[in-house]
């Protein structure tokens, strides 16, 4: 994939990349991830269960993040780097105000 | 992967060098002129930014003989303290050498998308231009604060300033946060991927490796402030209670607001606010490396430990905000955390610490004003960060806060660090930038005023923090304060001398940009990349690519007596 | 990768530029995009907190259920999920070379982004016609108080993530003209792919914290 685009430099605008990309999936598996996420929606709106909600939101996250934004094709430092850099440290920054809203003592 | 360099719209621009001014000097693609431009814009609003500085200073040392009033006077520290951060520090250090430095360090024709580049300076001129203009307006410019806490800053009647120049102060850092996010995408993807053959990431020179983490945290902290500024704006003009709790009463009169609290905004201010810190220093430290190395004729001392540290002080710089408030009412509890995560930075920065010592070691120095900059960095990184510890420790900082403690604390870190690293780089890059070398003398004066000036001035704040003077106030009249607030006329003077210094800069920098003696093109005899390329370089920077064939840091190599080796030779 | 020559011409003058590999293993496009997106995430994110952080410390707060029809919102969420799967058929329809299903599914997305659209502004048509909920005021539910937070983190928090939807729709448009006259490359669909996907994300959060817990 990294090379199919080494010769490709004096291409006018109209060019088209055609083939070269190994790992292009079938349409199949993004409507099977489709379906995963519907069944997901309908099981987060029935079970009133605050458990099961975030353990849905984390596994319908996984799911577009992996598949549909094609994270499980890509260098795994760019995957740590969403993970930690767009959800870690605001969870972080949720985990400190959570203790601050409710007046808690830190678990820590 | 072999990749091109490509220009999105070099089709409208034609060729590799425009003849128009307008293509040229005005709306040019060329990292460097952007860099330039940056730097420019950068001392015109260091001009009026320090202007006010000197204006309430001397407020401060002889009570009303500066023709200002209170108003007069919250306002213009507020408009310094923005002014200063966004729109000097940021605009000289981060955007002005970082467009300059990075494609010429990384061997790159230009930065990953040039038009965005150019896109980012050109925000960013009206924001500054709609700051200024703030100062203009009913009311003056605003008065909370550069914080700008609520509920000062949400309720439009609160104070003069927080009508039309607070909405004006939001809005020109909502457009200085846009053009500061388009230029860390821009600095992200050029490092990580225009690096020229050879330039693997640890051969990259520090100097690069402050740019790239200063953007990383840029685009990761600035959205929380983009965030708390949605919501002040919606409190302000929408009447809603993010930030304002209930039973406020202003002038008189109940508020209507219910259940909102403002340390929510001092919260997400400072998860911005703190990393913002070391988007200002990091890069001055990365500058002084690169220069220590070339004028101290050594290689970097730990140039991997450095690298380490840099990104244990950024990640830990992401989860430490809280320190700033630990007098806020925030949960207490939370202190305990903040204070012993603050007091962990310690470690990676005396990490750091003892490499640009280390660098120093047994070496023949060449005192040059570059070389002086970076010596006078290392003592305020040292200075400035010794007061941090007592920041730091929450029961010492019950005390300090809002104190010139404070003041003098963080001037030396974001003010005095960042500007040596900015002046060390000016001085240091001068010649690729124009072909001519700055004068020496002036440049020495320029040296001996800011060194001697800033540190009268922030050592003895300090003192005057723990005699109890606290920050932000128009006159000293309570008896305890007295002792400390006599000091006040002393260091209004070596302020003066301070700014006096800024003013041999100017002339020199604009004087040495058309009347400089000629630099070859490589006057230091530097071993990084940018010095390989003609000095002034065209657009495009090199005519063949660049090969790396080793390290940065090359000194002290080289068989034929030379003593030092590009990072092209083999 | 693909996006060099899309994005523009190389330096005919100057001969072939080589890089250095890079950590990603992306091109900077791409490498940009992914860095927008997290920043992006962090607003969404400290939004997010700060409705959090305002929820746990509200002395009280309104049943959802009462206030929203789940019915009605789930089928908003179908709909963002479908046009998230049609989107994702686009890139690999446009990575197969296939220029016309990579423009039809673009296009059916950009459909399935204008009906989410669409209930929105009925669901906001619903807070303040039918609940009497302003900026200001909470929705009116017979024996709750009145909370205003409810209205004002549901009309920030919806209308940003609406915003971010017709942004999402217009360049959606955009790329699928394009992708049909084959002036993108895969590339091109890819990331408007990826800012689609992305706004579904941030629906399943704003979903998941706001409407359901």
């Amino acid at each position: 994939m990294a090379d199919a685009h080494a010769h490709g430099h004096d291409h006018g605008p109209d060019h088209s990349h055609g083939g070269g990309h190994g790992h292009a999936p079938s349409y199949r598996g993004y409507w099977i991830a489709w379906f995963i996420l519907l069944i997901l929606t309908v099981v987060m709106i029935k079970i009133h269960n605050r458990n099961v909600l975030l353990a849905g939101i984390g596994i319908k996250s996984c799911i577009i993040g992996w598949w549909f934004m094609h994270l499980k094709h890509e260098a795994r430092a760019l995957v740590w780097t969403v993970v930690l850099g767009g959800l870690g440290f605001v969870l972080f920054l949720f985990y400190l105000m959570y203790f601050e809203a409710a007046k808690a003592i830190p678990s820590v | 992967m072999a990749l091109t360099h490509s220009h999105g719209t070099d089709a409208a621009h034609g060729h590799d060098h425009p003849s128009g001014f307008w293509s040229k000097y005005i709306f040019s693609f060329d990292h460097k002129v952007i860099g330039v431009q940056y730097l420019i814009l950068a001392c015109i609003m260091g001009l009026i930014g320090a202007g006010l500085s000197v204006w309430f200073r001397t407020q401060l040392a002889w009570p009303g003989k500066a023709g200002m009033s209170p108003e007069n006077y919250v306002m213009a520290v507020t408009m310094h303290g923005t002014i200063m951060i966004f729109f000097v520090v940021s605009l000289s250090l981060s955007s002005g050498l970082g467009n300059f430095c990075i494609p010429l360090q990384i061997g790159a024709r230009d930065m990953a998308y040039p038009l965005l580049n150019m896109l980012s300076f050109w925000t960013i001129v009206p924001g500054a231009a709609i700051m200024v203009a703030s100062f203009f307006v009913e009311g003056g410019g605003a008065a909370g604060g550069w914080t700008s806490y609520p509920p000062l800053s949400a309720l439009p009647k609160a104070a003069p300033g927080s009508g039309t120049g607070q909405t004006l102060w939001l809005l020109a850092m909502a457009i200085f946060v846009v053009s500061f996010t388009l230029g860390g995408l821009n600095y992200v993807a050029t490092i990580l991927n225009l690096r020229a053959r050879g330039m693997t990431l640890m051969r990259m020179p520090i100097t690069i490796w402050t740019y790239f983490i200063s953007a990383v945290l840029g685009l990761l902290s600035f959205p929380a402030l983009t965030a708390a500024a949605i919501m002040l704006l919606l409190d302000r003009h929408g009447g809603t209670s993010f930030f304002l709790p209930s039973k406020l009463i202003l002038s008189g009169q109940l508020q209507t607001n219910t259940g909102g609290t403002p340390l929510l905004f001092q919260h997400l201010f400072w998860f911005l606010g703190h990393p913002e810190v070391y988007i200002l220093v990091l890069p001055a430290v990365g500058i002084a490396f690169d220069v220590l190395a070339a004028n101290a004729r050594r290689p970097v001392m730990g140039y991997k430990a450095s690298v380490f540290a840099l990104w244990a002080i950024a990640f830990l710089g992401m989860i430490v905000w809280g320190h700033h408030m630990f007098i806020s009412g925030m949960n207490p509890y939370l202190g305990k955390y903040f204070s012993i995560s603050t007091l962990i930075i310690t470690a990676p920065f005396a990490l750091l610490g003892v490499c640009l010592l280390g660098t120093l070691w047994r070496a023949r120095i060449r005192f040059n004003t570059p070389m002086l900059f970076a010596l006078g960095l290392i003592s305020a990184v040292g200075t400035g960060g010794i007061g941090g510890l007592f920041l730091a420790t929450a029961t010492a900082d019950l005390h300090f806060h809002d104190t010139y403690f404070v003041v003098g604390h963080f001037h030396l870190m974001i003010g005095v660090t960042s500007l040596m690293g900015t002046f060390a780089g000016i001085y240091y890059w001068f010649p690729k930038m124009f072909g001519r070398t700055m004068n020496e003398t002036l440049g020495k004066l320029h040296f001996v005023g800011t060194m001697v000036g800033t540190f009268v001035v922030f050592t003895v704040q300090h003192f005057q923090g723990m005699g109890g003077m606290t920050r932000r106030y128009y006159e000293y009249v309570n008896e305890y304060v007295k002792p400390a607030a006599a000091l006040n006329p002393l260091v209004t003077i070596f302020a003066f001398i301070a700014f006096g210094s800024q003013l041999i800069f100017l002339v020199n920098f604009f004087w040495s940009m058309f009347a400089g003696a000629k630099a070859s093109k490589n006057p230091w005899e530097a071993t990084t990349l940018e010095w390989t390329a003609e000095s002034p370089a065209g657009h495009g920077n090199w005519n063949e690519p660049p090969v790396v064939r080793g390290d940065p840091y090359r000194y002290g190599e080289g068989a034929d007596g030379k003593g030092w080796k590009l990072q092209t030779d083999a | 990768m693909s996006g060099e020559a899309a994005a523009g011409h190389g330096h005919a003058a100057h001969g072939e530029w080589e890089c250095e590999p890079t950590p990603f293993k992306a091109s900077w496009p791409k490498v940009m995009m992914w860095w927008f997106l997290i920043g992006d995430a962090v607003l969404f994110g400290s939004l997010l907190v700060a409705y959090g952080f305002n929820r746990v410390a509200a002395p009280a707060w309104l049943p959802q259920d009462k206030v929203f029809s789940m019915n009605f919102i789930t089928v908003m969420t179908f709909t963002l999920i479908t046009s998230s799967a049609t989107m994702a058929t686009a890139v690999a329809a446009s990575r197969a070379g296939d220029r016309k299903n990579a423009c039809l599914f673009t296009m059916l997305t950009a459909v399935g982004g204008i009906a989410f659209l669409g209930m929105q502004v009925y669901e906001w048509w619903h807070m303040i016609g039918h609940h009497g909920a302003r900026l200001t005021v909470g929705p009116k539910l017979e024996g709750f108080p009145d909370v205003p937070a409810f209205s004002a983190y549901f009309f920030m928090i919806t209308g940003f993530h609406g915003s971010h939807v017709l942004s999402g729709v217009f360049i959606l448009l955009y790329t699928g003209f394009n992708a049909l006259r084959g002036r993108n490359g895969p590339e091109g669909v890819e990331l408007a792919g990826l800012y689609w996907h992305f706004v579904d994300l941030v629906w399943v959060f704003v979903f998941g914290t706001y409407y359901l817990i």
